[in-house]
C-alpha cells in the first residue's frame, strides 16, 4: 500500500501512516513485533488545551484579584511613586504579614489601603494601611501593635517605610 | 533671667502626658477631655522625639531636613540648621521630619507608631464625626506613653 507523503506531517498524520504500514503487507512481514516495547517509536498523541475549541493556544490566565480594597487615590498615589511597582508590592507584602500576624492571634482583620492627608500640611500624603478589627478585639490589637509592626516592617525597604502609616480602627 | 528660659524649667514632655493622665483620671466622660487627652498625649511625645533626635541623633535630623528642603537653603538658614535653632525649626513640618529622622536610624517601628499617633491626634481634632469613648482613650494613652517611654531611652 501507498502511503501518501504528507508535506507537513503532524502528530495524527505520523501515527496514521506508522499504523497504515503495520497492517500493510510490508508492516506484516517487518519484524516490529519483534522490537521491544520501549525501543518501539511512542505513539505520539496530539495534546491541545482544553481551550482550543476556543481557537486559544494556552489556558486562559486569571489575573490576580486585588486581595486589599485600595481607593482610587490611594492608586494614584502610589503609582505616582518612583519605583511603584515595588512600592505597591511592599504595601501588599505588609498587609499579607499584618493579616497573618493577627490571624495567628486569633484576631480577624479586614485590611484596606486608603491615603493619608495631614489636614495641618496638606502636602504630606502617604498610603495608609488600616486594619479593621472587631469592637472587642480592639485593646488586644493595641497590646501588640508594636510587636506586629516589627514582624510586619522587618525588611521591608526605608523608602516604602517612610511612606506608609499603618492604623488600627473598630468595625 | 528671660522668660522662655523660666517656661522650659517649668514645662516638660513628660508634663503634657501627665496632664492627658489626669483628665483620663478624672473620669469626667466628656469627649472634648478626651479628645483633649489624646492630644496633650501626642504632643508629648513629639516632644520626646524631638529632644532625644535633638540631643543623641542631630546629625540625622539635620541630614534628613536637608533632604526634605525643596529649595536651596541660604547660608543664614544653613547655619541655623547646623545648630538645630528652635526658630528655624519652627519653620519646618517636624510632625513629618521627626518619623523619617526614626526611620533613618533604623527605627522602623517607632517611626511607624509616631505617624500613627499623628493621625489619632489629627481625628481627635479634626474629625467631628467620630466618637471617642473612656476605654478607647485609655487604650491609646497607654500605647503613646509605652513608645514615649521608648523613645526617651533611644
Amino acid at each position: 500500500m501507498r502511503v501518501p507523503i504528507q508535506s507537513h506531517p503532524t502528530a495524527s498524520n505520523i501515527n496514521r501512516r506508522f499504523e497504515e504500514f503495520v497492517n500493510s503487507s510490508a508492516g506484516t512481514l517487518s519484524p516490529v513485533y519483534l522490537i521491544p516495547d520501549e525501543l518501539k517509536p511512542m505513539r505520539l498523541e496530539p495534546k491541545f488545551p482544553s481551550s482550543a475549541v476556543f481557537g486559544l493556544e494556552y489556558e486562559p490566565t486569571i489575573l490576580s484579584v486585588p486581595k486589599y480594597e485600595i481607593s482610587i487615590e490611594a492608586e494614584q498615589f502610589i503609582s505616582k511613586q518612583k519605583k511603584s511597582v515595588y512600592y505597591r508590592k511592599d504595601l501588599i507584602t505588609i498587609s499579607d504579614k499584618i493579616s497573618a500576624f493577627l490571624k495567628n492571634s486569633n484576631i480577624e482583620p479586614i485590611i484596606s489601603i486608603s491615603l493619608f492627608q495631614d489636614p495641618e500640611y496638606t502636602d504630606w500624603l502617604e498610603s495608609k494601611i488600616v486594619i479593621t478589627v472587631k469592637d472587642e478585639d480592639f485593646a488586644k490589637t493595641y497590646a501588640i501593635y508594636g510587636n506586629l509592626l516589627d514582624y510586619s516592617l522587618k525588611d521591608i525597604k526605608r523608602r516604602t517605610i517612610e511612606k506608609v502609616v499603618i492604623s488600627i480602627e473598630k468595625r | 533671667m528671660k522668660k522662655g528660659s523660666v517656661l522650659q524649667l517649668l514645662i516638660t514632655c513628660e508634663k503634657f502626658l501627665d496632664s492627658a493622665k489626669r483628665i483620663l483620671a478624672s473620669k469626667s466622660g466628656n469627649e472634648e477631655d478626651l479628645r483633649t487627652a489624646i492630644s496633650r498625649a501626642y504632643y508629648s511625645l513629639y516632644h520626646q522625639t524631638l529632644l532625644t533626635t535633638k540631643n543623641r541623633y542631630s546629625l540625622d535630623l539635620i541630614d534628613t531636613i536637608e533632604k526634605r528642603k525643596k529649595r536651596r537653603l541660604s547660608r543664614r538658614e544653613e547655619t541655623q540648621l547646623s545648630s538645630l535653632d528652635s526658630n528655624f525649626l519652627r519653620s519646618i513640618n517636624l510632625h513629618r521630619i521627626l518619623p523619617l529622622t526614626l526611620a533613618k536610624i533604623g527605627e522602623s517601628t517607632k517611626s511607624v507608631l509616631l505617624k500613627n499617633y499623628r493621625v489619632l491626634r489629627n481625628q481627635a481634632d479634626y474629625d467631628l464625626k467620630l466618637n471617642f469613648n473612656e476605654s478607647d482613650v485609655t487604650t491609646y494613652v497607654t500605647a503613646i506613653e509605652t513608645l514615649f517611654n521608648e523613645v526617651k531611652v533611644l
